[in-house]
């Protein structure tokens, strides 16, 4: 549900390599599904950005650090993946947030409460166990063009995953500008 | 040059700011295929998964899909005025357009995913495809030297097969 939060390294001792999915209904409205896109902002606790760099999607598939990165190939379930190297990810950076939004360039717009489903799932990049699954998120959207799906987020020693659900109607531009994002 | 994070959000516009009405036409290379979209067309490469598209205001490059361009041009036919180039996280250009005729007003490139424009500002003389060719869209069919025809569009000898 959104709001949960799982603790997943104390769940998982060891945990190092984790894939954040998302699925959604394959007879999505195929100029939707053209324009659909994960992306990533890494950001300190407080929720701000470095640098540009710390935008990871479809045009800069890796984190200067190497610690995320857009999955070359998804699983049977998600759509699209990013995955997350624990142990990597600079002491500075205390929040991940994984967002999918709607390209706004073309001209088919469409917004996120036109899908059918979406769904979030956390996984162990080591043995595939599934970690989270969030409930579907798109019950409350109605104009939004983005949509933060969830955040890792570091807690005293462990790495937590919070489902968020939360729409923006200003696009992946509006949320850069949320977490100070330079572009 | 834009960053690889702003080249890959929303649209690249142009539009032109003149007393006069003024043509804008995009030369382009996207997914291996050159087209050139004229103000008879609306969408290119196709209509299904338009990448280069055409509204009132002007036109436009869907940075959305910047991974599946590889280069255009913009060509404006116009007496004066200004080419505005903005994109969606604020950048913007203005350059000036000759006083009369046609001229190659910008390009863009997409070099390892940042997209780099430059402006030209050359005019050129003769027809749309003497202008096009000239920056190297040498690969686009023709029904007249005006006109050219949709990458998707059957090659006009085909039916004749």
């Amino acid at each position: 549900m959104r709001g949960a939060n799982v603790a997943l390294t104390r769940e998982v001792p060891g945990l190092e390599q984790v894939v954040v999915g998302i699925s959604w209904d394959p007879s999505t409205d195929p100029a939707l599904a053209d324009n659909l896109r994960l992306a990533a902002i890494l950001c300190s606790g407080d929720g701000v950005a470095r640098s540009a760099e710390d935008l990871v999607y479809f045009n800069q598939l890796v984190s200067s650090d190497r610690s995320v990165a857009v999955a070359d190939a998804a699983s049977e379930v998600d759509v699209e993946q990013i995955e997350v190297d624990l142990p990597a990810v600079p002491a500075e950076v205390g929040r991940i947030a994984f967002i999918l939004h709607v390209n706004e360039g073309s001209p088919k717009r469409r917004a996120l409460n036109q899908l059918r489903s979406c769904v979030v799932q956390v996984s162990d990049g080591s043995s595939g166990d599934v970690l989270v699954r969030s409930v579907d998120l798109t019950d409350d959207l109605s104009n939004e063009s983005a949509l933060v799906i969830g955040e890792l987020y570091r807690h005293r020693d462990d790495w937590k995953f919070r489902v968020v659900g939360q729409g923006h109607a200003s696009g992946l531009v509006g949320l850069a500008r949320q977490f100070e994002l330079p572009l | 040059m834009l960053g690889r994070a702003a080249s890959g959000i929303g649209a690249l516009s142009c539009r032109v700011l003149a007393p006069t009405p003024a043509d804008l036409v995009v030369a382009y290379q996207a997914r291996g295929m050159q087209g050139v979209l004229t103000g008879a067309d609306r969408h290119g490469p196709d209509a299904e998964h338009p990448r280069f598209w055409r509204r009132d205001d002007g036109v436009h490059v869907d940075l959305g899909h910047v991974d599946e361009i590889s280069r255009f041009a913009v060509v404006a036919r116009s007496s004066g005025g200004t080419l505005v180039v903005t994109t969606a996280t604020g950048a913007r250009i203005d350059l000036d357009l000759p006083d009369d005729g046609r001229s190659v007003a910008l390009t863009g490139h997409v070099v390892l995913g940042c997209l780099v424009l430059r402006a030209e500002g050359r005019s050129v003389t003769g027809t749309l495809r003497d202008a096009t060719e000239a920056y190297g869209y040498d690969d686009v069919t023709w029904a007249s030297p005006d006109r050219p025809l949709s990458p998707s569009h059957p090659h006009p000898h085909e039916g004749n097969l």
